[in-house]
């Protein structure tokens, strides 16, 4: 499946505005000026505080295969939103809206998960 | 930790992907203006995405009709939910649920789920067959009044959420020669929150994570889901005087009137305010007044001569959530070493 990633839902706000205190860790090291569309398919799923973390596989330009996570909500927050440990399992198809890693490492923040069926997920208690 | 073997070879060609993004998402940003649309309950940094609006995946009930008192059981399931709300009568309900009714009358029950993009609502009618033996009890339920204890105060017990409405009231004005105790963000500075550490009083308030009250008469005690921390405290009670200095805080409790207020001191200098450090002399006076049955007030004055030359304020609401348990938060489960992670 070829990667989309850059496809412009966002809106790109002032200025940056994180306030200390409020989430698990700084999130700096995310570019959160952008948001970007990742498709692939589910390799691993760490249903784990303070994280939940899902791997995925996805096609680059060079129709290389390479390995993204997304960083979540834990499951604590997650399962207010509506998900389940079971709702996304190894193999199936996501798309996920987030936030890339600044360095370029093949991470991102989920901010929105997009399942096989259509339906739109909260991953992050920001949006 | 993050699996090794990877290198920047590896990495799709993210920047030459993102440059269009900025023109797209200012064109984006101008046709967003004037859009009339329900404000989130909370900010995105840097990036207000399109959020997925709140949807009622099922709503219905085991059977259509019943006879007067007969019991019919509502289930429901929604996803994206700020809040849900079953009426008449059942007030806020879970994501998911089941919940018996006893209709008197033939009612429509609905199901109303806030999200970010608004309100959807869904409805279902059971029929009550054979007359109705007393309409009124099925008209509605009548308006929660405070709860109170058996002295007669109020009673502060159940599930709140602050976060993020809890902010700083007015300026920070800094003691003279304080400027070193401001907290400079950067990638490489994740704070402590990073190493599963408490955030401290009053942030522990201010995560987007629920907490639990439990007040009796001669105690009070607040379970943090984050970080699974917790504060016993109690009403009447003195500081001793031998404290040494925590990550939450020593808590007594007094009553001013139908407030409660708090009393904190014996702090660590590790913990963090309004993007400051703070020394061990921090002082912090808590106020919760219930003033209604969903809500709690709060205030919060943070006090510490040797960086801020006057009291800080937080002040917000805490908003009961009923249909909410404090869950499991084990920070250390995979709590990942985040230079590692992201370094090239």
């Amino acid at each position: 499946m070829r990667a989309n990633a850059a496809i412009g839902l966002a809106i790109v706000a002032a200025a940056l505005t994180v306030r200390a205190g409020y989430a698990h860790h700084s999130v700096a090291m995310y570019d959160n000026g952008h948001l970007i569309e990742l498709s692939g398919t589910v390799t691993r799923v760490e249903w784990t505080s303070p994280h939940v973390f899902v791997y995925f596989t996805t096609l680059n330009d060079d129709d290389e295969t390479v390995e993204w996570s997304v960083e979540l909500d834990p499951p604590v927050l997650l399962r207010r939103y509506g998900w389940r440990q079971s709702t996304v399992e190894v193999g199936d198809t996501v798309k996920f809206t987030g936030a890339p890693a600044v360095s370029g490492a093949p991470l991102m923040r989920g901010a929105i998960a997009e399942l096989a069926d259509g339906t739109e997920l909260r991953v992050w208690s920001r949006v | 930790m993050f699996d090794g073997g990877r290198s920047l070879d590896d990495v799709p060609a993210l920047s030459c992907r993102l440059a269009p993004l900025l023109a797209v998402g200012a064109v984006l940003a101008l046709a967003a203006t004037g859009r009339a649309q329900a404000p989130p309950p909370s900010g995105f940094p840097g990036v207000a995405p399109e959020a997925p609006p709140a949807r009622i995946l099922s709503f219905g009930t085991d059977q259509d009709d019943v006879a007067a008192g007969d019991p019919v059981t509502l289930r429901w399931e929604a996803i994206n939910a700020y809040a849900i709300e079953l009426d008449p009568g059942q007030g806020a309900v879970a994501t998911r649920g089941t919940r018996i009714v006893y209709p008197a009358a033939t009612t429509t029950y609905t199901l109303s789920v806030t999200g970010p993009r608004g309100v959807t609502t869904e409805s279902v009618t059971v029929a009550v067959i054979g007359g109705d033996r007393d309409a009124a009890a099925a008209a509605g339920s009548q308006r929660q009044s405070v709860p109170r204890l058996g002295d007669g105060r109020p009673d502060l017990t159940g599930v709140y959420l602050g976060g993020r409405d809890i902010r700083v009231v007015g300026d920070v004005v800094l003691a003279p020669g304080a400027e070193s105790f401001r907290v400079e963000p950067d990638a490489t500075d994740l704070g402590q929150g990073a190493l599963c550490l408490p955030p401290g009083v009053p942030a522990a308030t201010m995560m987007p994570y629920p907490l639990q009250i439990v007040h009796r008469e001669d105690m009070l005690v607040i379970l943090y889901e984050a970080y699974n921390l917790f504060r016993i405290i109690p009403l009447g009670a003195a500081h001793p005087e031998d404290l040494d200095p925590t990550w939450m805080g020593h808590s007594v409790a007094s009553w001013d009137g139908d407030t409660l207020v708090v009393d904190v001191v014996a702090f660590n200098d590790r913990t963090r305010v309004a993007g400051y450090r703070h020394t061990e002399a921090m002082h912090v006076v808590e106020r919760y007044r219930r003033s209604s049955y969903d809500t709690i007030e709060y205030e919060a004055i943070v006090e510490d001569p040797n960086v801020f030359a006057e009291p800080i304020r937080y002040a917000g609401n805490l908003a009961l959530h009923p249909e909410w348990e404090i869950g499991e938060y084990v920070c250390a489960e995979n709590n990942k070493d985040y230079a590692e992670l992201f370094s090239d």
